[in-house]
């Protein structure tokens, strides 16, 4: 079996004495596990087209079915290294890498997701407030996935979302209205105000290239932030 | 001789690292054709190491005293700190003779992908060692991979505010390799990198 794409490194774990066990997530084939032999030596013909966060072309060698092809070409299209050096921007970065490891299933190919994933890498590079970026990346992959947070509108009766603030619960996903939270008074919910409303309207419905634009309070995008962790912590089952 | 005995050193010797069954079976045939002597001082090797070896009080490098030998020798510049991520780059780097300071172990690094865990690494011990003084340049040998980078930018933000050199490692070629090969990061960041010549 050979399979040539085109994919990015979301992570990588150290094999042997020199060797690499990659995480890609590629444009064909979703996400591919992979051998590489020998990446860590000096003379490597991998380089650092191994690193995390690598776009690169792709060979892929392996027996019909194996879990773990070994990795024959890595040639690097986008190194996105500045986005490496700086630790505040992969720290970001991690929580939409821990988000697509969990979501995303292996040899599923979703193409739809691996070109969101790369404008919002490509959207990274040129962002200043880089938060935001990974902020709005996970909102609109968590829509894609079929798993976004609603908070326009009541998850239980569906009536509109009015006033300067809602109740958010992790257990629904949802905004709940005040009739409906009355009935479940006894789960935990998470006040979100209208502006924080407002951005998650905003996240899932603008392009990257209209995201550089927005300039969110930082109480806002705290506010965007908690709701989120909780939603993806309770889908994942992993603490924030 | 029983053959179980031959089996339960192929199953020991197989728990090495990079080490599969065929290679174990292989070493324990050569091991049984050795000389008594060697033998007996291989096992005798690992059992030692075992009983005695413990991380160095200063720098966690692996020693028998308290002090391990880089640490005691008087002649080394202690103004000058090596930092790396295991024992085994120390002793890589050591190999060169082209440095005569001193050395800190982290005993790994940080991942920022799984999430910072700096406490369980050597950081503190090495913040409190630069912070009483005697320190004038600490050299950040992490590896050139986004771990070690990650490591080093973390240690030399913490480093900083107490008025010491930081300096990081060169990035480059490898010598002995071709251009032609080289990837284009490694060659970009040996550019920016360039010295007189």
């Amino acid at each position: 079996m050979l399979i040539r794409t085109e994919g990015i490194v979301l992570k990588t774990f150290e094999y042997g004495d020199a060797d690499l066990i990659a995480t890609y997530f590629t444009k064909d084939h979703g996400v591919l596990k992979g051998f590489v032999k020998g990446a860590r030596k000096f003379k490597s013909r991998f380089g650092s087209s191994v690193e995390p966060l690598t776009h690169a072309n792709l060979s892929f060698l392996g027996k019909e079915n194996t879990q773990l092809p070994k990795v024959t070409r890595s040639d690097i299209l986008n190194s996105f290294q500045t986005l490496r050096e700086d630790l505040a921007t992969l720290l970001a970065i991690a929580s939409v890498i821990n988000l697509l490891i969990h979501l995303l299933q292996e040899k599923e190919p979703n193409s739809r997701k691996y070109d969101l994933f790369l404008a919002a890498l490509k959207t990274l590079e040129q962002a200043e407030n880089r938060d935001v970026v990974c902020l709005v990346f996970r909102i609109k992959f968590l829509w894609m996935a079929g798993y976004g947070p609603r908070v326009a509108e009541c998850g239980c009766c569906g009536t509109r979302f009015k006033g300067s603030f809602g109740l958010f619960y992790p257990s629904y996903g949802s905004l709940l209205c005040r009739a409906c939270a009355s009935k479940y008074a006894q789960q935990t919910a998470t006040r979100l105000g209208s502006a924080a409303i407002k951005f998650f309207g905003q996240a899932k419905s603008l392009r990257f290239g209209h995201i550089l634009t927005l300039r969110p309070e930082t109480a806002t995008l705290i506010e965007v932030q908690n709701v989120l962790n909780l939603h993806i912590s309770h889908l994942t089952g992993k603490k924030p | 001789m029983s053959i179980g005995i031959v089996e339960n050193l192929i199953e020991q010797l197989s728990k090495l690292p990079g080490i599969g069954r065929k290679s174990a079976q292989r070493l324990a045939f050569f091991i049984m054709g050795m000389p008594e002597g060697e033998a007996r001082g291989i096992s005798e090797a690992i059992v030692a190491l075992k009983e005695s070896a413990r991380f160095c009080s200063q720098c966690f490098n692996i020693t028998d005293k308290e002090l391990c030998d880089i640490c005691s020798d008087p002649l080394r510049d202690a103004a000058k700190l090596c930092v790396v991520e295991e024992p085994s780059n120390l002793i890589v780097i050591e190999r060169t003779r082209s440095y005569r300071g001193l050395y800190h172990v982290l005993l790994g690094t940080l991942s920022p992908i799984d999430g910072l865990t700096p406490e369980r690494l050597k950081i503190r011990e090495l913040v409190e060692r630069v912070g009483r003084g005697s320190i004038d340049e600490v050299i950040l040998a992490t590896n050139p991979n986004t771990k070690g980078e990650a490591t080093a930018r973390y240690i030399s933000d913490l480093l900083r505010p107490l008025g010491v050199h930081v300096s990081r490692i060169a990035y480059g070629l490898p010598i002995g390799g071709d251009i032609e090969f080289a990837d284009e990061v490694t060659l970009a960041k040996s550019l920016e990198g360039r010295r007189d010549f």
